[in-house]
């Protein structure tokens, strides 16, 4: 049942339903404006910029994430169906992470070059990308259930869930920052695997609660 | 448990002695605690007479986060158990809340100034009070944007608790952050055991922020409910009618 | 919960009682109250906006009622709304970007239909439609697809918000071939409807939503 829905969910990213691209877009463009506003290569700040980059674009895909399925009710069809809020939320979860977070972790090194970012100093920000992902995702999906029957939740999306990925951010960059020096084994990343393995946990059945909210339970 | 409390009438026959009860009790405990932090109580020995401004911002700050954790509860309680005083409770608080959260903001930016010669410091504490500010917008924002007011209610709710998890773990982080960039800056002021002259006058503004909390609150409700009457009025129900074919 | 399967097998019932429906701050339903039973057929009519819809999506247990309760029945027992019914909305669940036959055979995954994909597009008049891309469906052709989804759901009881709109002749004769089959096995059906909508051999009854005074 979850295979199936993410497998519905991928082939319409894959038809351009997702907005990858666009994502993929607005992260370049946002690191092209860093570069040109603070003038030129910032391999010092390259961890923190591309955090910053990946989080925004990630947040601008987000009214993509449940509403399509909720304006059509494909949603309450879906758990009518016998699928259950858990399972659309783990399936919708993971095509998010799969279409929206994992390209941008891909371009991410790409980009690296643009802010002059050293090797050791790119893998520590992929790393450290991969480490925070499933926090992005969680909350993501949160904000994306609350804000479900919107269909221009846009900037309400960003306000809601910034707040949230503030303790990603911090330590998703300090954990890129140290990694040239000390590696994996931080209590950078550490913190951030815990914050997000907390995220997941609070923001599955958030998810979850919002979604039989919209659906008028 | 719940239900005695549940009824719309009984509250208002509640509200009609407890709000002004909590009005008049807000005023003459904030007149007095002004006069007691402004004028009666003496400059203190560190900070001189900026520390009055201390009396405004402190009980504002507790007020800011108590008010959220009330938010917090009001919204468990409307969750869990559907009462609807509950989110009215809320929905009611997260205005004079997110009004505290920013006087407190400004009277500590502009403590700053005096204390530690800028307007911001990026502590723990004052950067934590802005994210609670930006989490109390994000929270009316749901009942502004979702216009069904059973879902708002439901929405809202898990908006509150998810931010109410999330503020510990927020001012943990900003703290650890702060104390890896901010290392060289002043200190904050640490209190000074303090002094009965400051007590008084800070537990009386404490005092009555809460009471004004109350009140609002309460008007708040009250007006709720007052809306929720007049909406339900209009248009009788349909009336059905069974055939056989 | 009950095994989907066998749903049709055994007897399905509803019970609506003292049921009150508000949308928003209106008021639409107060107290109304009904029973079906296995081959009823209850047709819903009335004025535009006077409750048809909310009234189907509270069978569907997608709308909390204010008051009164509806309890779905199989085989005595009492089920969740969504183990009982298919519900056929006025719009349907598809989205663009799918092709007719990927979004039906999504459904049927879901339902854990045992039909093959293309004897149910062939019961709805939609063969060889498979390739056809769901943003290019006519409205006749989504009330067929909605049509081909309820009967892959293979529950016992199908809630139909205006099954005949947009629906040429031979159309309606599919919906009047499909319902009366489907009630005919045992199965319930609730339609809102401005239009009759024929049903051979069956018990049907009429409510009429009015406005109130």
């Amino acid at each position: 049942m979850m295979r199936a829905i993410l497998l519905r969910d991928l082939r319409l990213a894959a038809r351009g339903a997702s907005g990858t691209g666009l994502s993929l877009a607005f992260m370049a463009l946002f690191v092209l404006l860093c570069g040109l506003a603070l003038g030129g290569s910032q391999p010092a700040l390259g961890p923190g910029l591309l955090w910053l980059a990946a989080t925004l674009s990630a947040l601008l895909g987000l009214d993509r994430f449940y509403q399509p399925d909720q304006e059509t009710g494909a949603l309450a069809q879906m758990h009518h169906a016998g699928a259950s809020e858990t399972a659309i939320a783990t399936a919708k979860c993971l095509s998010f992470a799969l279409t929206a977070i994992i390209p941008l972790i891909l371009a991410a090194p790409f980009l690296a070059l643009l802010l002059g970012m050293d090797g050791p100093s790119i893998t520590g920000t992929v790393l450290s990308l991969i480490v925070g992902a499933p926090a992005l995702t969680a909350y993501a999906s949160v904000t994306g259930a609350l804000l479900a029957g919107q269909r221009s939740g846009g900037v309400l999306a960003v306000i809601l869930t910034a707040p949230l990925l503030i303790p990603v951010l911090i330590f998703g960059t300090e954990a890129a920052n140290v990694f040239a020096a000390d590696g994996l084994a931080t209590v950078q990343f550490r913190i951030l695997a815990g914050l997000s393995f907390i995220a997941v946990a609070l923001g599955l059945p958030a998810t979850v609660a919002a979604l039989a909210a919209n659906r008028g339970a | 448990m719940f239900s005695r409390f549940a009824n719309p009438q009984r509250f208002v026959g509640l509200a009609r002695w407890l709000g002004p009860l909590l009005g008049w009790g807000a005023l003459v405990t904030l007149t007095l605690g002004l006069w007691q932090s402004l004028i009666a109580s003496p400059p203190e020995a560190e900070h001189g007479e900026t520390v009055r401004i201390m009396y405004v911002h402190v009980p504002a700050a507790w007020s800011a986060m108590a008010a959220y954790s009330a938010i917090a509860i009001a919204s468990l309680v409307s969750f869990v158990w559907r009462h609807p005083l509950a989110d009215m409770a809320a929905r009611s608080l997260a205005l004079p809340g997110a009004a505290f959260t920013a006087l407190a903001l400004i009277t500590g930016s502009l403590w700053g100034k005096p204390d530690w010669g800028t307007y911001w410091q990026w502590d723990g504490r004052m950067t934590s009070v802005l994210v609670l500010f930006f989490i109390y917008v994000g929270y009316m924002a749901i009942w502004q944007v979702v216009e069904d007011r059973k879902r708002a209610s439901r929405l809202a709710a898990i908006t509150a608790m998810i931010g109410w998890v999330n503020i510990p773990i927020i001012k943990f982080s900003v703290e650890w952050w702060n104390t890896l960039h901010q290392s060289a800056t002043v200190s904050m002021p640490e209190s000074p055991g303090l002094a009965m002259e400051l007590l008084v006058p800070l537990m009386l503004m404490a005092t009555g922020y809460t009471l004004l909390l109350g009140w609002l609150t309460v008007r708040g409700m009250l007006a709720e409910i007052a809306t929720a009457r007049a909406a339900r009025c209009p248009a009788p129900a349909a009336t059905a009618r069974m055939e056989a074919l | 919960m009950p095994d989907r399967f066998d749903t049709l097998a055994r007897p399905i019932s509803l019970s609506v009682d003292s049921l009150h429906l508000s949308r928003g701050d209106r008021r639409l339903i107060e107290g109304l109250s009904l029973e079906l039973g296995p081959g009823d057929a209850l047709w819903l009519t009335g004025p535009n906006g006077i409750g048809k819809t909310t009234l189907l999506l509270a069978l569907a247990g997608l709308l909390r009622p204010d008051a009164g309760s509806v309890d779905w029945m199989i085989a005595d027992h009492r089920v969740r709304p969504e183990n009982a019914v298919a519900y056929a909305a006025h719009q349907g669940p598809e989205r663009n970007g799918l092709k007719l036959g990927e979004e039906l055979a999504f459904w049927q995954t879901l339902y854990r239909d045992r039909k093959v994909l293309q004897a149910r597009l062939e019961s709805v008049g939609l063969s060889g439609r498979a390739d056809t891309p769901v943003a290019g469906l006519s409205a006749g052709q989504r009330r067929r697809l909605s049509l081909a989804r309820l009967m892959a759901s293979n529950r016992g009881a199908w809630l139909m918000d205006e099954p005949l709109a947009g629906l040429d002749t031979e159309g309606r004769a599919r919906v009047t071939h499909v319902l009366s089959d489907h009630l005919s096995n045992g199965g319930l059906a609730v339609i809102a409807s401005h239009q009759p909508v024929p049903i051979d051999g069956v018990t049907a009854h009429k409510l009429v939503l009015e406005p109130g005074s």
